[in-house]
Order: C-alpha cells, then structure tokens, then sequence
C-alpha cells in the first residue's frame, strides 16, 4: 500500500498533482466593487467525478490576481446555509497558482460538497483615463475574468457585480471575447446574462469593466505603527506613521486653486483626498491626539462622532504623496490581561492596524515597546507576517535597560483586515517595574553625593 | 540661632542670615529664570514647537546636518542643495558655535537616558540660554559697581545686579531674538557676549592670568557663535585705549589684554570662517594697534622710571614720530598689496546710514539693517531708555575702571543700534545695568525712612515727595513687566511661518499656507528639483521643502541674486531664457493680494529690480516699473515693465476668477484689476502646478522645451487660436476616429 502511495506521489508529481476529479455544478461569482479594493466571492457546488474518495479541492487563481491577494478565506456551506471555515492555502502547482483547499472531510464519488471561497484583490482598479481635469468625474477600470476561471469543469454560472449600478465593457487590444453576454442593471449592483450552459476548465475571457467611482483610491505605501506599553502609566501609546498616496485619477494639468475655488471641489466627492478617517473603537478611552508631518503640526484635526478626522495640508490627487503622523493613548487595561495561571505573564491584544474606512496598505510595519524590563514571550497573528525581528530600544531615562521592540511585517493589506487581532505575551515582575524608579533614584543621589565629594577637595596652589 | 540678648533685641546666628540671604537670592533667581523661559514660550503655547522665520530654519537644518554626520563631515559640508549650480561651502562659511552647542547638549541628554529630538533642542536653546544671560547678567553687574561707593554702596550693589538680571530676563531688546524657535546666533552669542564682559572686568581688576585666559576661552565661544564678536574685539582695545588715555596705565591692564589679545586671536583664528581674519580685516586693527600700543606704553613706562624726565621727552617724541610714519606706510601699503581686506560695504553702512541704499541694495533690501525709529527704542526697552542716560551719568561720578567700560559700551551701543534695528539687541544689556545703577540709587535715596521713623524731620512734604516717587517707580517698575509681556505676547512670538488671524467669533485660525506649499514641494517633486524663488526664502525651502534653491539668506553672492531678480523682473520671453541657463524646474511666489498679507514679493519687487539693476542697468530699469506718474501701481493702469514681468504675472495669473461677479481686487495694495484685464493675465512658459489655500504661495513650473523647437510663446498662441469657433471645429476634423481603449 506504501508503495502504491509512493508511486502516486511520484506520478502526481510527474504528471500533474492536480487529478480532474471535481465538477463544478454551480458557481456563482460575486465582485464587491464599493470600495477601492476588490472582493470576489465564489459559490461553489462541486461533484466528485473521480472514482475515489477526495478531499482537496484546488481553486484555481488567474495569474494577473495572483501576486495582489490581500487576503483570501474558504468555508463549507451546509444545507443551512451555514458556513465553517476551512483550511486553505495558497500555492504555486506547475506554473499555476491555487488555494488549495483541505475539506473537512473527504467526498465520497458521485457527492456533492458546497463550499465559498473569498478573495480581497487589491491593484486591481485603475482610473480610467488615467488622467482628467479637476472636477470630471471619475471613471474605474476593472479587468477580471467573465466566465468562470477553474481547474475543473464548470456547468451553470452566474456572475454578479456589487457597488455601482452599471458598468460598460471595454475593448482591450489583443484580447477576444467568446462571449457576448449582456449587461443588465440589479439592484445594488450589475449583472451579465450567462447564455452558456457549460465552460471548460481554465477558460481565460477577461473583460475590462468601466464603472464611475468618484472616489479617491486611498493608498498606503508604507504604515510603521507603533505601540508603547507603560503599565506604570497604564497607557497604551499608539503612533502611526503613514505614507499615504492616492491611485486615482491624476490631474491632466497642474492643481489650480481658481478651479478648486470655483466649482467648490472641498464640498464634493471626488478622487481627491480631502479628509482621512480615522474610527476610533467604542468604549475605548483615548486621549492626546495628535497630528503632525516633518514640518510641524498640522492644526486641522478633530474628532467627531467616534472619528478622528485628519485633514491633510492639501488635497491628494491621483500620484501626490503625503506623509504625517498620528498618535493618541490609551488605557492599557483595556487592551491587556493577565495570564491565569502566572500572574507576572500579561497579554496584549490589539487591532493589526488602526484607522481609516476605505485604504490599502502596501506595506505595514507593527511595532510593540515592552515596557522596561519586560520578557517578551511570543506573538501571534491570525496573518501571515512576512519579516520578524526583536530589538532593543533606549528611550527617556532607560539607563539601566531598554525597551524590547518587537516588530512584525506584513504586506498587501485591507482596511477590511482592521478587527484582526495581534496577541503579544511577555512577562513583567514587579521586581522589573521598580527597578527603575530605585535606579533613578540612585544615580541622583550618586550624582549630589560626588558634587558635595568635589566641592570638598581644595585645588588651590597657594597654601 | 536665634537669641534674645539681656536688653531684648533678638539677635540671628550670623550664618542662618547668609543662609537665608543665599535661599534668597537662589530663590530670585529660580523666580527670573522662570519668568524669563515662560515668557518665551509663547510662541510654542500660541502655535507650536517651531523653528521661526529664516535664517533659524539654515541653522536648525545645518544642526541635523552635524548631528547626523559628525562634527569634521560638518566642517567640511559643502552644501549642493543651495545656490545651484554653485553650491555653498557651508561648513566653512558659517559660525558652527550654534550648532554645535545644540548638538553637544542633545547628545549629553541621549547620554543621561534623556533622548530628546534635536527640533526641541534647538527650540528650546534660546529661552535656556536666557536665563544663563540673567546670571552673567548680574554677576557683570555686580563687578562693575564692586569697586565703586558712588554708583552704587555696599548692600545696593547687590540689589543693582539683581535689578539688572530681572530687565534683562525679559526686556523685549532682547526677547525679540530669543523666544522659543529663534533658533539664531544670537540666542547664545548675547549670553556669551556678557560672560565674557564679565570675565573681562574680573581680568582687569585682578591682573589675572587666569581670568584673561578665561575671558579669552568665552571670546572664541562667541567667536564660533556670532558675527558680532567684532564688538568684543572692539570693545575691549577701546576699553583698554581709553585708560591709556587717562594714565592708567598698570601691569595689570598689560597682563590681561595681551593674554586676552594673544589667547583670543590664536583661538579665533581656529573657526574656519574667520580664518585669517583677525589679522587682516579691517574690523580687527583696533586690538592689533592696541596690542602694539601697549607694549610701547610698557617700554615707555620702562624708560620712564630709568631716564631723567628730559631725555625721556626727547625720547618720546622721536619714537612716536617714526612709529607713527611706519604705521600709516604700512596700512597703506598693507592694503595696497592686498593683505588687508578693502574696507567692506557693511562696515561703511554702519557709518553713514545711506551708504547702503545706494551702493549695496543687498544689504539695504533686509528690514533688519534699517535704521532704528525712534519707537522702537522705547517699544524694546521701555522706561529704561529714559533711565539709561541716568545710569551713565552715575557712571561719571566715580571713573573706576568698570564704569569707564560702561561709558564706552554705552556710547558705541547706542550709536549701532541707531544705525541698525537689529542691533538693539546689544545696547540692550548696557541699558539694564545703567537702569539698574539708577533705580537702585533712587530707591536707596528715597525708600530710606529712618529720618522719618526716628521723628527728626517731620516734614509731611518730605514724606510725600519720597512716597510719590517710590509710587510711581514702582508703577513704571510693574509696567515695564505689563509692557514686556505684551510686547512679547503680540510682537515676538509669531514664528512668521505660521500666521495667526481671527475668525468672526474671535476664535483663532492658523493660516499655514507656507508649510502646505512647501510640503507639496517636498511631497511632490522630485528629490533634486530646483526651485526658483527670492532669496528670504531659500532657507525655509532648504529647510522645510527639502529641495535645491538658487539663492537663499546667506546672500553671498549678489550676482546670482540679481539673475534671480532679473528672471522675475523681465519679460516672459527673457525670464525663459535665463530659467533655462540656471536650470529652473520650479518657481515660487508669495502673494499676499487674497489674504491681505503685505510681506508678499510683489511689495519685494523693488529691491529685486534694484538689484539686478545694479548689475544690468541696461536691460532692467527701476523707473520703467512705475507709471509715467510715479506710482507704484497693479491695476489696469500698471506700467508695462510691471505687467511684462514675470513675477507681475506669477502673482496675478487667474487671481481675478476669484470675483466672479466683479474687477478683482488686491487686499494689500487696495488696487482694483478689471474684470478683463485681470483675464487677460496669461502664461506661457510656466504652468502652475499648486496654490496653497489662500493662495500666499504659488509654485509654477517651468515648460518642458517644445519637441519641435517651436517657442512656448508662440505654441499657446496657437492653442488660443484652435479655441476659437472656427479652431474647434478644425480641430474636431484633425482627430482621428478611434474606439475606446484602455
């Protein structure tokens, strides 16, 4: 039987891992436009069409998604309707790419499994054209596959688009289109007349979709958070330091204030980022907000309603740049509790990242300063971190020892991502939390001691 | 400690009262340190921790430069990102003291657990310094008065020097350069300025080695600080000259001016930017001759005591004769041959005040250099001023040796700062010694009521007379503090980048239109972007927008500011050409016509034809700027250089589709543009790319050449064509038909 195993492993790998065994019955398709990423989900109702049990499903991924994959989930669909995450991963299988996804339990031939898998998408949007005058509106473009995109077979589709009302297909160059479904208005969204009854596998027919959002494309390049632990304070200090860009539209001439006056931009909706949002979480006290750039402060901030509503220097359009700080306090216990079995371990448990309402993060840097003295045990997160690292840090009066830093890295994510939860776990004594004080206390004591010493010796020559 | 004697006078422990006196004067001082740093901090509670104005911004850049980098990459930082192409040589053209200092004490406090970020440093440097100046203050003038009953006795002495820390701890003289964020040269050269005085009387008091040597230490401190040291190496050759004059010759005076001269000048010569000018420049003859004077003096002294008074007459006269011939031959040849720098344009404007204006409009053009108004005299010092010539007059009374000094600095004080506003600032403390010497002998003579207490002249007038006058000092003592608050509050503690206004409801508004443009700069450029803009702004564009400047504050180099001056100044068709050969990728205006801010480039303008006039007086002339009737005039009237000009343009392009219903109107000018000339403003060879929110700052950009190498001045003619009727309908024709593509 081991040998048997081995020689499938062997043939697997030779011939394909990927063993057609599944049929698709019914695939259903929906992209979430509303924001300024994109969310597909994918109803799938599969039958094992091979002759033995199976129990991985490889969800294929088009190539040009691929590398933009924010994040992706996969869950079964029981005949309540009720869903329950699965184990999926995303790999890279003979020069394809897939979620491979692990079913709960293997499908016995000729039954049937239903299950979704989500996907958020992002670089996927792009304005269109690229660049317009100040106070057109707004075009998007999204180029994404018409027709269901799978390693298996498919029978009856359907293909739905939430967000804007409607939407026109464009020719690309190069490209043909086998289908010539029709678009057609739904409620809260758009649609295309499927006509075909069977598609298969792999079948490529992307489609470039205009749709009118004008809204900007909030983009963060580069987001370092840090988070300062004092339990002698009891604070939480937050500092976010942003560079923020914005992929909408570019203006087609430079920025007139004439213009921006005239038609009253400041007021209205467009592709440019007037205002950053920042939700702030019920119940949670904060304090000492601040909002500053390498120049200074930035006097225009307030918070309203559970908002902190950031008003950059100027306007971001399509390509400009900005970069600020934002910092407020917490309390610490409301983000930490003690361990139950040792009282001196505490864990942490915070949000990955903080604020605005509709933004992608191209690169998010999240930092924990223990508080002097601390241990640092371990962190967790539910999202795949892709650097590690632990320093020390020297801050106010740490002379007699330092902050651990413990940072982790992440790439490519969603504002959707913002109630992921960090775990950090350290150890603090109480023999750590006095030491400082009494060190202080020493080294100035230490300190009038020698001054009295060196008032006492007589330098003097003449004697 | 405390004992009650057999005729029942109570009789305190003789050190419990130095005790206490010591907890006093500790206690004022803790009191004046207070007062001096808080009342500088309005400014960062008004608005921020900010660097201010101009030049703190070169500094505060030039500070992150040698913390960053180290002190020798410091020294010899040569600055490509200001006066492109040229470049500046920044670490050997500038007076590191400043910088240093910061850096030394942000890296002590990173070194004691206390990492502060080197911006609070440098905000904070000028209010810490503050106070060290209250100290010198009243040790200086404790040293002055020490050996003098008749300026001021025994117990009153102390009283002076601390009446003198107080006015100087909040004069406005002094404030108006120390608030917080005046992060200049000053902020430390006035306290280095008064240690070393200090050092200096000490020296000639004593005779000592050790405090000459001293007084020598803190003059190269001042040196590597401030410009202004050339008051030191004047004021102590002048001090030392007058008591030669008098006969008071001493091998004390000798000791300590020759170590001091000796010591200082090696030292001085150590700051790459003075180099060998202590030996050279014409600032620095007066300690030279001096120097040289006194060792004849002491020769003369010599003789003196061993020659029979007849031959030493003799002997006198022949060898003042001959020195005095060798001398003048050899200044005269000693700046024929090029030694000796040729006497500088800001050493003849200190002498005649309209030297500047016609020879060097440069110099003139900085509202710092003007002439001092009368106004301002009592606006920065108050009632000190008319106090001042009391002091003096005190001084007269008994001519020891410090009050010669107070004389003297006196004297040349008053004389700058009327020549120049900005030097104010060291008459200053010259002014709070003389009003403390004279407000503590009027209280001494006045507050003394033991006549009155004793019932030996029961005189009510007399009574009257003394309460009247210690009344009224002691109103004009608490409106000196009233004023000095006020004057700080609402003059000195604008960091000018940043303009504060009020909104209807009395609430303040923060107009930062500076920092938005420059941070768009900074955003939004490329990295080695250069921007063309009048040089009072180079350094805030350095220092705020990160990006190379053409001219800036240090105005070294007069033609290349006239070239800048000469690209606003002319037409479009020639401003093209000089932005090309400089390289221009961006330009910069201030125009202050929305908002009502009168410090915009277009009230600037004059000084910028002035100055390219000077080195093009065929091309640019001051007079084709103003109407044939002698205005200076924006509107539709304006004069045609005025509406050709670049700058003229830069400013008002578009400025009247802010009044859609109306002729635009210039809020600083108070002049009306009609409704189609101010349309009729064009550009050609810049596109605007940003104006910040009330369009105080407005960047253009210069046009890519045309591929075809048609003039930009013709090309949007001919885009103004097709915009006509019949062009749009040719135009529609040209356009091939083609599908949407992405």
């Amino acid at each position: 039987m081991k040998f048997i195993s081995i020689l499938f492993l062997l043939i697997g790998s030779v011939f394909g891992e990927i063993i057609n065994t599944w049929e698709n019955i019914d695939y259903a398709k929906v992209v979430d436009l509303s924001k300024s990423f994109v969310k597909e989900r994918h109803i799938i109702k599969a039958i094992n069409t091979g002759s033995e049990p199976a129990s991985t499903y490889y969800f294929a991924i088009p190539k040009n998604v691929s590398e933009s994959i924010a994040f992706s989930f996969a869950s079964t669909i029981d005949a309540s309707k009720n869903e329950v995450p699965m184990d999926s991963h995303i790999d890279e299988i003979e020069g394809g790419v897939y979620s491979v996804i692990q079913l709960p339990f293997p499908i016995a031939p000729k039954s049937k499994v239903s299950f979704a898998v989500s996907l958020v998408i992002t670089n996927q949007l792009e304005p269109f054209p690229r660049k317009q005058a100040l106070g057109d509106i707004q075009n998007l473009v999204l180029t994404t596959n018409k027709a269901p995109y799978s390693a298996y077979p498919t029978k009856s589709y359907k293909i739905r688009f939430q967000g804007p009302s409607s939407a026109k297909e464009v020719k690309t160059i190069g490209a043909t289109d086998p289908f010539g479904w029709e678009l057609k208005s739904l409620e809260g969204g758009f649609s295309y007349d499927v006509t075909e009854e069977s598609f298969a596998p792999y079948t490529e027919s992307p489609v470039s979709l205009v749709y009118e959002r004008n809204l900007p494309l909030p983009y963060v390049k580069d987001l370092r958070r840090d988070l300062w632990l004092s339990p002698r304070l009891n604070t939480l200090q937050v500092e976010e330091h942003y560079d923020y860009s914005n992929k909408a539209a570019e203006l087609i001439s430079g920025f007139s204030r004439a213009d921006w006056m005239n038609k009253r931009m400041s007021t209205k909706s467009s592709p440019a980022i007037t205002a950053i949002h920042f939700p702030l979480y019920k119940g949670v006290e904060i304090k000492d907000i601040y909002f500053t750039d390498l120049v200074g402060n930035v006097s225009t901030s307030l918070v309203m309603e559970n908002n902190l509503i950031v008003k950059p220097r100027f306007p971001i359009f399509g390509n400009w740049n900005y970069n600020f700080t934002v910092g407020w306090t917490h309390k610490l216990s409301d983000f930490l509790r003690e361990d139950a079995e040792d009282k001196d371990e505490y864990l942490l448990e915070v949000p990955l990242i903080g604020g605005s309402t509709d933004v992608v993060y191209e690169k998010v840097e999240l930092s924990f300063y223990l508080p002097e003295g601390a241990e640092f045990i371990s962190v967790q997160s539910p999202l795949a971190n892709t650097d590690y690292s632990i320093s020390e840090v020297y801050s106010y009066l740490d002379i007699f020892g330092s902050h651990t830093k413990v940072t982790l890295q992440f790439e490519n994510l969603v504002v959707d991502l913002r109630n992921v939860k960090v775990g950090l776990k350290y150890r603090y004594t109480l023999a750590a939390y006095l030491r400082k004080p009494i060190y202080i206390g020493l080294s100035i004591l230490v300190a009038l001691l020698s001054y009295l010493g060196i008032t006492k010796i007589d330098l003097s020559l003449s004697k | 400690m405390v004992t009650i004697n057999d005729q029942g006078y109570i009789t305190v422990n003789d050190r419990v009262l130095k005790l206490i006196k010591s907890l006093l004067i500790v206690l004022i001082f803790i009191s004046i340190t207070i007062a001096a740093v808080s009342s500088r901090l309005f400014s960062v509670i008004r608005f921020e921790s900010i660097i201010h104005e101009f030049d703190p911004w070169f500094n505060f850049r030039a500070t992150k430069y040698l913390v960053h980098n180290g002190f020798y990459k410091f020294l010899n930082w040569f600055d490509d990102k200001t006066w492109y192409p040229l470049g500046r040589v920044t670490g050997g053209t500038l007076y590191p003291g400043l910088m240093v200092t910061s850096a030394v004490i942000h890296n002590l406090l990173a070194k004691i657990g206390l990492p502060i970020d080197i911006r609070n440093i440098c905000v904070m440097l000028a209010p810490a310094f503050s106070s060290l100046t209250a100290i010198a203050m009243y040790f200086l003038t404790l040293e002055l008065t020490n050996d003098s009953e008749s300026i001021a006795n025994g117990t009153a002495k102390a009283t002076a020097a601390l009446f003198s820390a107080i006015f100087m701890g909040i004069t406005p003289g002094y404030i108006s350069r120390s608030v917080a964020g005046s992060y200049d040269n000053e902020a430390i050269a006035i306290t280095l300025l008064m240690v070393t005085f200090y050092f200096w009387i000490k020296a000639v008091k004593l005779g000592s080695i050790f405090y000459s040597s001293v007084t020598a230490l803190f003059y190269f401190y001042m040196v590597s600080a401030w410009g202004g040291y050339v008051f030191i190496t004047n004021l102590i050759p002048l001090h030392v000259f007058v008591l030669l004059l008098m006969g008071r010759f001493t091998h004390k005076i000798y000791v300590s001016y020759t170590t001091w001269y000796v010591l200082g000048t090696l030292m001085s010569m150590q700051i790459p930017f003075v180099g060998f000018l202590p030996i050279r420049s014409n600032d620095h003859m007066a300690p030279l001759g001096v120097f040289g004077l006194i060792q004849l003096v002491l020769i003369g002294d010599f003789f003196k005591s061993q020659l029979s008074r007849k031959v030493f007459i003799k002997l006198a006269i022949a060898s003042g004769v001959v020195i005095g011939i060798l001398g003048v031959v050899g200044l005269v040849l000693a700046t024929k041959i090029g030694l000796i720098a040729p006497w500088t344009g800001r050493f003849y404007s200190l002498w005649d005040t309209n030297y500047a204006k016609i020879h060097i409009p440069i110099i003139a053009s900085v509202s710092e250099h003007q002439p001092t108004p009368w106004a301002s005299f009592f606006f920065d010092l108050n009632f000190l001023i008319w106090l001042f010539p009391v002091g003096v007059w005190f001084c007269f009374q008994e001519l020891t040796d410090g009050a010669v000094f107070v004389i003297i600095y006196s004297v040349l004080a008053s004389y700058f700062a009327g020549v120049m506003v900005r030097l104010i600032l060291t008459l200053a403390p010259i002014v709070c010694v003389c009003g403390a010497i004279a407000i503590t002998k009027l209280f001494e003579v006045y507050s003394d009521f033991t006549d009155v207490v004793k019932g030996k002249s029961g005189n009510f007038f007399t009574l009257f007379s003394k309460l009247a006058v210690l009344g009224s000092f002691g109103f004009y003592l608490f409106f000196y503090v009233k004023h000095c608050t006020w004057v700080t509050e609402n003059a000195y503690s604008s960091p000018s980048v940043v303009l504060a206004s009020h909104a209807a409801d009395g609430s303040q508004i923060l107009i930062d239109d500076y920092r938005e443009a420059y941070y768009w700069l900074r955003m939004n450029t490329p990295e080695d972007a250069k921007v063309m803009a009048w040089w009072d702004y180079g350094y805030q564009i350095g220092g705020m927008a990160d990006r190379t400047t053409f001219v800036d504050n240090n105005t070294w180099n007069n033609t290349h500011i006239a070239t800048v001056g000469k690209a606003m100044a002319v037409s479009e068709e020639k401003s093209e050409v000089i932005m090309r050969q400089l390289g221009v990728d961006y330009i910069l205006v201030i125009f202050g016509g929305v908002l009502g801010y009168s410090g915009d480039d277009i009230n600037k303008f004059l000084w910028m034809v002035r100055i390219s006039e000077g080195i093009w007086p065929e091309e640019v002339s001051e007079r084709g700027y103003f109407t044939p009737r002698g205005e200076y005039k924006i509107d539709d009237n304006a004069a045609q250089a005025m509406k050709d000009s670049m700058l003229y343009k830069m400013s008002f392009y578009r400025f009247g589709e802010l009044f859609p219903s109306g002729d635009a109107i210039d809020r600083v000018r108070g002049q009306r543009l009609s409704r189609s000339y101010a349309e009729s403003i064009d550009l050609n060879i810049v596109e605007e790319v940003f104006t910040s929110e009330n369009w105080l700052v407005r960047l253009y950009k210069l046009k890519e050449p045309d591929n075809l190498g048609r003039s930009l001045l013709t090309l949007k003619d001919n885009e103004k064509k097709l915009a006509t009727k019949k062009g749009r309908r040719l135009r529609v024709n040209k356009k091939p038909s083609l599908d949407l593509r992405v």
